[in-house]
C-alpha cells in the first residue's frame, strides 16, 4: 500500500513537471521580448561614464542627447527640436522638444539640458567624456526652451559627438546618476541583476514613434555555447552579435538571421609600450604575415570586411578602401621586414583575450599560428570580461590583445581620437607626432572637405605606421525569433529595439 | 602489502586505467599536431587519418584529446600530490596531537570547508591569474580541508592504540612514530583519498577550463576540448563525444580501482584473520 502511494505521487510529480514544459509556442506572449547578450552592463548607470560597447549599445534605447543617429547614418534631432548653426560655426542654438518627459514623469527642463552639457562636456569638474568637449567654450541659456553651445574652434563632427550615449540628457534632480536611471528614451531601465539579467520597459509617454513592445529583458548569457540552445529552448527570442558555429545550428530552426556587419574594428591591439612593438619593421611584419583572409575563413566562414586601418567601410566617406590590401599576406615581405628589425630571430609576446568573445579567442588562436612563421611566439591569455576592462583598457597592462573597438559616434573621431599621444582612452600608447598633427588638423578643419581629407590623413598613417594588426569588420548576425520582425542594423554599435515588432 | 587483494572491480579498474595511459602514450607516435589548423578538414567527420574527426579549426582531434588527456592527468597529479603531503601532515599533526594546534587547525579547515572547492580554486585563479601552474595549486589547495579531515580522525582512532603507545614508551621520535608506525596502518583510507582527489581534480580542472581559466589555447585539456565543441554538439557530435567518452572511461577506472575494498570491508577482513 504504502509503495503504491509513494508510486502515485511519484508519478504525479513526474507528470506535472512533463505538463509544465508542454505550455509556450502556441501562446507565444509577443508582449515581452528576451534577448541574449553577452556581457553584462557596466557598473555605473550614469551615461557620462559608460565604458563598454556592450552597455552603450543597449543603453541607445534608454538615453537620448540633443540629437541622436538614425539608422542611415543620418543626425537627427531627439530632445531638441531643431538646432541651428550659425555662419562661422561657432555657435549651437538648440531648442528644446515640446512637451518631452524624463522616465520619472517630469518634464525636461532647460537647466537639465544645461545641467548635462556642462557634466559630459566636463565644465563641472568631471572628465569630459571625450576629448572633444573641451572645445565648448559657453553654455549659455538663451531662454526657456532655448540653449546655445559656443566652441573654440569650429568642429564639423561636432554634432555627431552630441549624438551619442555619452552626451546623453539627463535630469538635473537626480542624485545619484550612477544607481538611479532616468533618461528620455523610447525604454526605461526598470532593475538589474549582476550578471543575469537587466530589464526594460516600454516609455508611454515617449516623444516620439516608441516601442512596439512593452517588456524587454536582456539575459547575460556569458557561455557562448549555450545560446544556440536556448534560443531553440525559447528561453531567449532574440541574440545579438552570433558566432559562425551558432548561426549555423540555428540554421533549420524558428529562427530568421539577420546579416550585417558589427561595425567594429577588429585587429591585434600592439601596447606600444611593449619593447618589440616600438620597432616598426616587427610591427609591419607582423601585418604582412596576418592574413585576414584566412582568419576569416577559421573563424567567420569566410564572411567578415577586410580593414588596413582604424575605420570601418560603413563610415562611408572617411572609408579608403586602397587601405585593406597594403598588407596583403606576403610572407617573404614579413621575413624582410623581420631581419630589419631588431629582432630578427623573433621573440615572445602574449595575446590578452576577454573570455566571453568566442570570435576574439578563436581570432587568437589563428593568429598565434600565423605569428609562428615568422618565429614569434604567442601565448594566449584568456581573461574574463571584468579583467579585461581594468588591467587591459583602463590599465594598459598588456602586450596584445585581440578587440574589437566600436565607434560612439558617426564622426571619424569616434575611431581616431583614441590613438592622439595624450588621449585619455588610448590603450595602445600610441604616440607618433605627425598623427598627432593630422588630427588636430582635421579636428580644426573649417570645412568638411579639409576634415575629410585629414582624417583620411590619419587613417593612412595608423596603415603606414603599422600601428597595429588591422583584421577585420566582423560579420553580425542576428537570431530573431520568427514571431518577431524589424532588426534594423545601424552603421553604428546600438541595438533599436523600437523597429522590432511582433508579426500579426 | 599483500593485504591488498585484488578483486574484478580492481582488475577492471587496473585495465581500463592502461588502456587510457597507453592511449596517452600513443599521442607521442600521432603524426598530427595538435594545433596545426587545416583549412580542408574544418569540421570533418572521423576518417582513417582522423579516427576522431577534426574540429572547427581543422584540427585533429584524436591528438587533442591525447594531449589534453595528459594535460589533465598531469594537473591532477601534482595537484593530488600537494593536497596529499599538507593533508597528511596537517592531519597527522591534529590528529595524533590534539589539543589547542588541533583546535586552531581544525577550525581553520572547517572555515575552508564551508567554501566549495570549486569556488575555493576560483578564488584562487582571480587572485593569481590564470595557467596550468595556478590551476594545480588551486586544487592542491582545495583538497587539502577534506584530506586533512580524514586523515585526522585517523590518526585519532591509532594513537589510542596499543603499539603506538609501546612506540611512545620505547622512546621512538614522535616524526618516525607518525609516519613509519601509524602511516601504513591507515593505508587504505589514505588511498581511497587519494583516489577520491583524483577523480575530483581531473573533474574539477575540466569544470575550471570549461570556465575558460584553465589552460590556454590553443593548448587543450579535457574540459577545454568539451567546452569547445559544445557549441557544435548538434552539428559535429565527434567533437565532444570522443573526449567525453575518454573523460567518463578514465574517471570510471580510476574510481573502480578506489572503490574495489571498502574501509569498512577491509576493516572486518582484519579482524577475521
Amino acid at each position: 500500500m504504502k509503495k503504491l502511494r509513494t508510486l502515485v505521487l511519484f508519478s504525479l510529480l513526474a507528470l506535472t513537471t512533463v505538463l509544465c514544459a508542454c505550455t509556450d509556442d502556441k501562446a507565444k506572449n509577443t508582449d515581452s521580448i528576451t534577448i541574449g547578450i553577452a556581457q553584462d552592463i557596466d557598473e555605473s548607470l550614469d551615461p557620462h561614464k559608460m565604458v563598454a560597447a556592450g552597455t552603450k549599445e543597449i543603453f541607445f534605447n534608454v538615453f537620448e542627447g540633443l540629437v541622436k543617429p538614425d539608422s542611415d547614418g543620418n543626425i537627427v534631432p531627439a530632445v531638441a527640436q531643431s538646432v541651428e548653426v550659425s555662419e562661422d560655426k561657432l555657435s549651437y542654438t538648440f531648442k528644446l522638444r515640446d512637451g518631452i518627459k524624463f522616465h520619472d514623469g517630469k518634464a525636461v527642463t532647460i537647466e537639465d539640458l544645461e545641467y548635462s552639457i556642462n557634466k559630459f562636456a566636463g565644465r563641472s569638474g568631471s572628465e569630459p567624456v571625450s576629448s572633444a568637449f573641451s572645445n565648448i567654450t559657453e553654455v549659455n541659456v538663451v531662454s526657456n526652451d532655448t540653449i546655445e553651445i559656443k566652441l573654440e574652434k569650429p568642429d564639423s563632427a561636432f554634432l555627431s559627438y552630441l549624438a551619442s550615449v555619452e552626451a546623453a540628457i539627463i535630469p538635473k534632480n537626480n542624485a545619484d546618476p550612477d544607481n538611479v536611471c532616468i533618461g528620455t528614451g523610447p525604454y526605461k531601465y526598470v532593475s538589474r541583476t549582476p550578471l543575469q539579467n537587466v530589464v526594460f520597459e516600454k516609455f508611454d509617454d515617449y516623444w516620439g514613434e516608441g516601442g512596439n513592445i512593452k517588456n524587454v529583458t536582456f539575459k547575460i548569457c556569458t557561455n557562448p555555447d549555450t545560446i544556440a540552445m536556448e534560443l531553440e529552448g525559447g528561453t531567449l527570442d532574440m541574440c545579438i552579435h552570433l558566432t559562425k558555429g551558432q548561426k549555423n545550428e540555428l540554421a533549420n530552426s524558428d529562427f530568421k538571421i539577420y546579416e550585417g556587419t558589427m561595425n567594429l574594428v577588429q585587429a591585434l591591439y600592439l601596447n606600444h609600450d611593449f619593447e618589440p612593438f616600438k620597432d616598426i619593421y616587427v610591427r609591419k611584419a607582423m601585418n604582412y604575415v596576418v592574413s585576414s583572409e584566412e582568419v576569416m575563413d577559421f573563424v567567420s566562414d569566410g564572411y567578415g570586411t577586410k580593414i588596413g586601418t582604424s575605420i570601418y567601410p560603413n563610415f562611408g566617406k572617411y572609408y579608403d578602401e586602397t587601405l585593406s590590401s597594403v598588407y596583403d599576406y606576403d610572407l617573404e615581405a614579413a621575413k624582410e621586414c623581420m631581419a630589419q628589425s631588431a629582432y630578427p630571430d623573433g621573440f615572445n609576446m602574449t595575446i590578452t583575450v576577454p573570455s566571453n568573445y568566442d570570435q576574439h579567442v578563436d581570432t587568437a588562436q589563428v593568429l598565434k599560428n600565423e605569428l609562428a612563421q615568422i618565429g614569434i611566439n604567442a601565448e594566449i591569455q584568456k581573461v574574463d570580461w571584468d579583467t579585461w576592462i581594468s588591467d587591459v583598457y583602463l590599465g594598459r597592462k598588456y602586450e596584445s590583445t585581440v578587440i574589437g573597438v566600436d565607434a560612439a559616434n558617426l564622426s571619424a573621431n569616434a575611431l581616431l581620437s583614441r590613438f592622439t599621444s595624450d588621449a585619455s582612452d588610448n590603450f595602445t600608447n600610441y604616440s607618433n607626432l605627425s598623427y598627432d598633427e593630422a588630427y588636430k588638423a582635421a579636428v580644426d578643419s573649417f570645412t568638411d572637405e579639409d576634415a575629410t581629407a585629414n582624417y583620411k590623413k590619419c587613417a593612412s598613417i595608423l596603415n603606414s605606421d603599422a600601428a597595429n594588426v588591422y583584421i577585420q569588420d566582423l560579420p553580425d548576425f542576428v537570431a530573431l525569433n520568427k514571431a518577431f520582425e524589424g532588426y534594423t542594423f545601424y552603421p553604428l554599435y546600438v541595438m533599436d529595439l523600437t523597429k522590432i515588432k511582433a508579426v500579426k | 602489502m599483500n593485504k591488498y587483494k585484488l578483486n574484478a572491480q580492481k582488475i577492471t579498474g587496473i585495465a581500463i586505467v592502461s588502456l587510457m595511459i597507453i592511449f596517452i602514450l600513443a599521442g607521442f607516435l600521432n603524426r598530427n599536431s595538435f594545433d596545426t589548423m587545416n583549412k580542408e578538414l574544418i569540421l570533418k567527420g572521423p576518417s582513417l587519418l582522423h579516427p576522431f574527426g577534426c574540429d572547427e579549426f581543422g584540427r585533429d582531434i584524436l591528438k587533442r584529446t591525447q594531449t589534453g588527456m595528459g594535460i589533465s592527468i598531469a594537473v591532477s597529479f601534482f595537484s593530488v600530490c600537494i593536497g596529499t603531503f599538507f593533508g597528511t601532515v596537517i592531519g597527522a599533526l591534529c590528529g595524533y596531537f590534539g589539543g589547542i594546534i588541533d583546535d586552531i587547525l581544525m577550525s581553520i579547515i572547517d572555515v575552508l570547508f564551508a567554501i566549495p572547492s570549486l569556488l575555493l580554486a576560483l578564488v584562487f585563479v582571480s587572485l593569481f591569474g590564470s595557467g596550468m601552474v595556478q590551476v594545480t595549486l588551486a586544487l592542491g589547495i582545495a583538497i587539502i580541508p577534506s584530506f586533512s579531515k580524514m586523515m585526522r580522525s585517523e590518526f585519532r582512532k591509532q594513537r589510542e592504540l596499543e603499539y603506538v603507545k609501546m612506540a611512545k614508551l620505547l622512546n621512538i621520535s614522535t616524526a618516525r612514530i607518525l609516519f613509519v608506525h601509524i602511516l601504513p596502518n591507515v593505508m587504505e583510507t589514505f588511498v581511497n583519498c587519494v583516489f577520491i582527489a583524483f577523480n575530483n581534480c581531473i573533474l574539477a580542472e575540466a569544470g575550471l577550463s570549461f570556465l575558460g581559466i584553465g589552460v590556454q589555447p590553443p593548448l587543450a585539456s579535457l574540459g577545454t576540448l568539451l567546452s569547445d565543441a559544445g557549441g557544435y554538439i548538434r552539428s559535429a557530435f565527434y567533437m565532444v563525444s570522443f573526449p567525453a567518452v575518454m573523460l567518463i572511461l578514465l574517471l570510471l577506472g580510476i574510481g573502480l580501482i578506489s572503490s574495489g575494498e571498502s574501509f569498512h570491508h577491509a576493516y572486518s577482513k582484519r579482524f577475521k584473520n
